[in-house]
């Protein structure tokens, strides 16, 4: 205490205590202006007793900043005097001058000023969000210049003090108490009548000015947006009449402050603009942050746990006690590879699941595929309605591949559907668009097709459905289905479907399809009965050398095998872009098939899908990255825009290729198989050359699926 | 005989957690089919059960009993209702076919939901921290039931008691919701 200088004026120290403490901020303001008022210098010191012993301070007096002048619009009586500050009244400020930084302004009465700052205020406006955001619609004061609530609030809100437009604080304070009291007698409370802290009475007296005449110069309206005076009255001009136009086209009020410094400004100069009032001219709809608010305040108690549910699949706890790496997948926690003693990096294990799936037999949870039944006596009707490809005698105990489309005529997404019997049919959807496809068939039904007799539900969650996969699939199956059920390739061929029982009569549902590209089943049974599936196939599976895989290589399989998934699916893609268009009929109407005929859809240079593979085979092995994102170019072509040819949608390292692979899209693909061209990812900072071929790497004319 | 045996697990391995005033359990007794009306066919479905077993379809977002109070029907849709039955085996639909007697689509969605019972003294006070729709008695009596979306999870409520809800949310998402009620519990109790 004794280094700390000092002068003839009394000192005054304030200790803080460490961390938060609300309102302390507030108190220490409070007591250093008072302080200095009186003539104290004063020094805060911080964290309490350590500050004073590792002196720990800082000089809370005002330095070396001088106030040179205070320039007041109203022409009433100087209200604040500052030593040594020369006082307008009823002056303006017109101009600025410095480039970099504020030099000097200019005076509405021609003296110019020297100063570095410049500090503007326009008095207070009431807290208006809280009611705005529940659509009260502001009224306009004219004696406080601003606008304030109006009297319907919402039910259940109270509005007093500032936040109502009552000014002085002394009323405020009043007001406070008597809301308050009046609320709580309300909800049954005794209330007490309290005297009021005494605060000076200090009149409130504020004048609108809606800006100075700045001549050429730019008069900022929306500091935060850079909106000037001029903008505003551009948008009138331009027709842009309404408030909630004018603050679009302009921005103005759409900054972090939700218009809390700009909006009344800009509302005057529209108001004087267009010849109207305030009232007529009205505001926006006010909203949070408009006084600040804490960003944890947003978050709340949305963190960890509740940030959002978790949706488990059925196998969840026995890939747990596997030490699967586990992915989200939208809310889904699915498997991602299943790490083997020794595997130190994440290829191994996926090539060594992709591997041991192709030679003998794997297992993944597919739980996550959207299921939804549906039954009624024009099912096959309105799936012929839906899909490009024809439903209208799908034979029962058959599943056959879809594709939907959007109206637009691009597609929307796939999946298979099995007739189970004459008027019961199971779509399967993929995982990301379970929901929207559910939602598109139930508007299709309320709102297209409401004569159909058609029944739909989800049964995603009723089933827990593996992926069987591999040669060995069926010998693996047919220990656990029940003997009664033939499943044998000539009783039960591919794309078979069928509901049969296993493990002695429990119900379940079969399916001869195949994502991975081999002899493949998938089989569901009561979501029950899922947890349980999953350890009986694993141990039935044991001398074949079973092993479950991941999402990780079941994308593999699908790449090698060419089949689209979501990056492919992207909603810029017709059914003609993938390579599909031979399964779109002519002789029927569907969804998206009008829009599809556009010529510009059926244009030869649309970007079209096919596959890629390296001309080099060890090319970005050592990198250790895919050629997934890269852009597609000329042999000679510099990487520009103007060059792009098409991009890589997916691609990975394929363990039966021996190299990375990649599906992609590029100009007039299905034209160019053998062409080649360069794959370039600048942000990866790899440039290799490869060779346009089929998507299908893998057993290109399926034949090991129908074995 | 096969040689191998499936067993069954409930969707939250029968959770049961006892607070003051308030119980929180996973409902297992009950399954629960859809029921889907065939189109034009209201009426002879209606008088259909009305015979085999004094149940009446319901009017929206309520409920009806069969004469013998084994099975509640809910109604959420225009041209189904879901049945709400005490029943534990693997074959809901042919069990609820055989008291309907009526030309009906059904498709079990037991094993689609995840049920917890929220019941007590307490049990709309925890409710009413996570439940956007109103459950208060006079608007949502006994039997009432609603879709709604509780913490992001859409979820079927129905009023099965005085002081007595069943939640109903997509079985993945049931460790989600029994979190979210029992984080509810804790704020309020």
């Amino acid at each position: 205490m004794d280094k700390i200088v000092i002068a003839d004026k009394p000192i005054l120290a304030i200790i803080t205590s460490g961390g938060d403490a609300p309102g302390m901020n507030a108190a220490i303001r409070a007591v250093t202006l008072k302080a200095i008022q009186n003539g104290y210098q004063v020094f805060g010191f911080i964290a309490g007793f350590h500050g004073i012993i590792e002196k720990d301070y800082i000089d809370l007096t005002l330095k070396n900043v001088r106030v040179v002048a205070v320039i007041d619009s109203r022409s009433i009586s100087p209200v604040l005097r500052v030593p040594g500050a020369e006082i307008f009244m009823g002056t303006d400020v017109v101009d600025t001058k410095g480039r970099r930084a504020l030099k000097s302004i200019k005076l509405s009465n021609g003296k110019t000023i020297d100063c570095d700052s410049l500090a503007v205020s326009g008095g207070w406006n009431p807290n208006l969000h809280l009611t705005c955001h529940h659509r009260g619609i502001p009224k306009w004061n004219e004696e406080i210049a601003s606008f304030i609530p109006d009297e319907s609030t919402p039910p259940g809100m109270s509005v007093a003090g500032r936040a109502k437009g009552t000014m002085v604080l002394s009323d405020a304070i009043i007001e406070g108490h008597n809301v308050g009291s009046s609320v709580a007698s309300g909800l049954g409370y005794n209330v007490k009548t309290l005297d009021p802290a005494e605060t000076p009475s200090v009149p409130y007296n504020v004048s609108a000015n809606w800006g100075v005449p700045s001549g050429k110069n730019r008069a900022w309206v929306d500091f935060q947006n850079d909106v000037t005076a001029k903008d505003i009255r551009l948008a009138n001009q331009e027709g842009f009449k309404s408030v909630e136009h004018v603050k679009r086209y302009t921005t103005l009020g759409m900054a972090t402050d939700q218009g809390k410094t700009a909006n009344v400004l800009g509302i005057g100069i529209m108001a004087e603009n267009m010849g109207q009032t305030m009232q007529e001219t009205g505001t926006t709809i006010f909203r949070p942050p408009y006084s600040p608010v804490a960003i944890g305040a947003f978050a709340g108690r949305r963190r960890g746990m509740e940030f959002y549910p978790t949706r488990y699949t059925p196998s969840h706890n026995w890939s747990v006690e596997q030490d699967a790496v586990f992915v989200e997948v939208g809310m889904w926690y699915r498997s991602q590879w299943f790490p083997q003693p020794g595997e130190t990096h994440w290829r191994q294990s996926v090539d060594r699941e992709v591997l041991q799936t192709r030679a003998s037999v794997g297992i993944c949870d597919v739980t996550t595929l959207g299921k939804i039944d549906i039954k009624g006596a024009d099912v096959s009707e309105f799936l012929n309605k839906v899909y490009v490809n024809a439903f209208a005698k799908v034979p029962v105990g058959k599943t056959r591949y879809g594709l939907m489309l959007r109206e637009d005529g691009m597609v929307m997404d796939d999946g298979t559907t099995a007739r189970l019997s004459e008027n019961h049919f199971v779509m399967t959807t993929t995982t990301a668009n379970a929901v929207s496809v559910y939602r598109h068939l139930q508007f299709c039904h309320q709102c297209l097709w409401p004569d159909l007799d058609v029944h739909m539900i989800s049964v995603t969650e009723q089933f827990a459905q593996y992926a069987v996969a591999g040669p060995n699939s069926r010998k693996l199956l047919q220990k656990v289905v029940d003997p009664e059920c033939d499943i044998s390739n000539e009783a039960f061929p591919y794309m078979a479907a069928g509901e049969i029982t296993i493990c002695g009569g429990m119900p379940a549902r079969l399916f001869r399809i195949s994502f991975s590209g081999e002899l493949a089943y998938e089989i569901a049974v009561p979501t029950r009965y899922g947890d349980s599936l999953m350890r009986v196939l694993m141990e039935a599976g044991e001398e074949f050398n079973v092993i479950p895989y991941g999402t990780e290589a079941l994308g593999v399989m699908r790449i090698e095998k060419g089949h689209a998934a979501g990056p492919e699916l992207n909603g810029q893609t017709s059914a003609y872009d993938l390579g599909m268009g031979g399964m779109v009929s002519g002789k029927k109407d569907f969804i998206g098939y009008k829009l599809g005929l556009r010529e510009d859809l059926q244009r030869d240079d649309r970007m079209q899908l096919v596959g890629f593979k390296p001309v080099n085979k060890n090319d970005l092995v050592d990198k250790g990255h895919s050629l997934a994102g890269a852009h597609l170019l000329g042999l000679r072509d510099k990487p520009s825009t103007a060059n792009d040819q098409g991009w890589i949608s997916s691609s990975v390292y394929s363990p039966m290729l021996g190299c990375y692979i990649g599906l992609g899209f590029v100009k007039n693909g299905l034209n160019r198989k053998g062409e080649f061209v360069r794959a370039v990812d600048l942000v990866r900072g790899s440039d290799i050359e490869v060779e346009i071929c089929s998507p299908h790497f893998y057993d290109p004319e399926g034949e090991r699926l129908r074995v | 005989m096969s040689d191998y045996i499936l067993e069954k697990e409930s969707a939250l391995e029968g959770a049961e957690h006892e607070f003051n005033g308030v119980n929180v359990s996973e409902v297992i007794d009950k399954s629960l089919v859809m029921v889907a009306i065939p189109r034009g066919t209201l009426a002879d479905v209606e008088s259909a059960i009305k015979k085999s077993c004094g149940l009446s379809i319901p009017k929206m977002e309520q409920s009806t009993e069969s004469s013998d109070s084994s099975i509640t029907l809910w109604r959420l849709q225009n041209s189904q209702v879901l049945a709400y039955f005490s029943y534990e085996g693997n074959d809901a639909e042919s069990h609820l076919k055989s008291k309907f007697n009526a030309p009906v689509y059904f498709t079990d969605q037991s094993d689609t939901w995840a049920m917890i019972r929220v019941n007590g003294p307490k049990s709309r006070d925890v409710l009413e921290r996570i439940c956007p729709i109103n459950i208060d008695p006079e608007v949502f009596p006994v039997g009432s039931v609603s879709r709604t979306v509780m913490e992001h999870i859409g979820t079927i409520i129905f009023r099965d008691g005085d002081d007595s809800y069943v939640l109903l949310t997509m079985r993945s998402f049931g460790r989600s919701m029994l979190h979210a009620i029992e984080v509810s519990v804790r704020n309020v109790l």
